[in-house]
């Protein structure tokens, strides 16, 4: 099974019935163990290109409005994402479990991120050049803090990083100088630009 | 996601204040329902291949161990059952020469683990096959609740591997 045609079938009507049969989170791991898409994707996740497609479908899943009234419509899928990320042992795995924080309506993706701890390993270089600390904003403050727009901008700029070799994301990000009054801007505007510290001067 | 330090207990605003009879704690969560576009797969998916199975219920706020145990208020983990049913409320298995009797619970395992529990709606015995015909009620999952025989259920809760019943012998 392709990546996209796992992602398909993990959010999907069928795929969230069936993992809803589950009664709790050891039962509906289990059964997404047995989930091809799943596995499929679960393969691939150890490329970085799919780590990168995978926090990019979670984002877009995070940002759909639900229902009040319902569970979030991708409330597995979302959680299966989250999975997968950590299951890998992702960088971007701590910023899509804070990510949560902000969602509504969840149930599966906040049962399996408390059950999960973030373990990047610091000792591995390929997963530092994906770190999302890295990309920490400076000037996050308790006002200004917020975690949904610092995960849209991580994936802002993964997106137009696309055509570039991702190696280069960690040196871009530690030059890059993201100021207060940038970030309230970027804010407003729903966009931020990442200004290298030379770029600034 | 707010750290919840032992989720679904005292200090969890999503959980009902759930107790067994021993005064147990019993660590439950509030659900929001499924969606109706979800829960309308989840009803095909239930009822496909399967004739003897009907819906009861397409309720999604709780899941089997919250029917039996929270009267279909709440979702309980699975693995709380043993301390619910034996330390808690003190049921008992079924001894060998006993039969399954209406109101007892059947216990599904799934590699030897716990998977699923549901309520015995009407037990008889069948003389032209020498066996009993049993008739269970269970929440499925998040998916609905079902009357069914117990052989027609999802893989995922396995078998039927024992009933429990709290009933008390006659003085």
């Amino acid at each position: 099974m392709t990546a996209p045609e796992a992602i398909r079938e993990i959010e999907g009507k069928e795929f969230a019935a069936r993992l809803n049969l589950a009664s709790d989170l050891r039962m509906f791991l289990a059964a997404a163990e047995h989930e091809e898409a799943i596995s499929s994707l679960a393969r691939l996740a150890s490329d970085r290109r799919y780590q990168e497609l995978l926090w990019e479908r979670l984002v877009r899943a995070c940002r759909l409005s639900p229902d009040h009234r319902y569970r979030h419509p991708l409330d597995a899928a979302i959680g299966v994402y989250v999975w997968l990320l950590n299951r890998v042992s992702s960088p971007l795995y701590p910023v899509a479990s804070e990510l949560l924080r902000r969602v509504e309506n969840l149930m599966w993706a906040l049962r399996i991120a408390r059950s999960l701890s973030p373990k990047p390993n610091p000792a591995d270089e390929s997963s530092r050049e994906l770190s999302p600390a890295s990309a920490t904003v400076d000037a996050r403050r308790p006002n200004t803090s917020d975690t949904v727009t610092l995960a849209e901008v991580l994936w802002t700029t993964l997106q137009r990083e696309k055509t570039r070799p991702f190696l280069d994301f960690e040196r871009r990000a530690q030059d890059a100088h993201w100021s207060e009054s940038q970030w309230r801007q970027s804010r407003k505007q729903g966009d931020f630009s990442v200004t290298s510290a030379a770029e600034a001067a | 996601m707010a750290l919840i330090i032992g989720r679904g207990g005292e200090g969890d605003p999503q959980s009902l204040p759930l107790y067994t009879r021993s005064r147990t704690r019993i660590p439950n969560e509030l659900t929001l329902e499924q969606h109706p576009d979800i829960m309308r797969e989840a009803i095909r998916l239930a009822l496909a291949g399967r004739p003897n199975v009907r819906l009861r219920s397409a309720a999604s706020h709780y899941n089997c161990m919250g029917l039996l145990f929270a009267d279909r208020r709440t979702a309980i983990d699975v693995d709380a059952w043993e301390e619910i049913i034996r330390e808690g409320d003190g049921y008992r298995p079924l001894l060998v020469d006993e039969t399954p009797r209406e109101g007892d619970v059947a216990i599904y395992r799934l590699n030897g683990a716990v998977a699923h529990v549901a309520l015995v709606l009407s037990a008889r015995a069948e003389l032209a096959t020498a066996s009993m015909s049993i008739v269970l009620l269970s929440q499925w999952g998040f998916d609905g609740e079902y009357i069914h025989p117990p052989t027609e259920v999802p893989e995922l809760y396995g078998a039927v591997a024992e009933y429990w019943t709290d009933r008390k012998p006659r003085p």
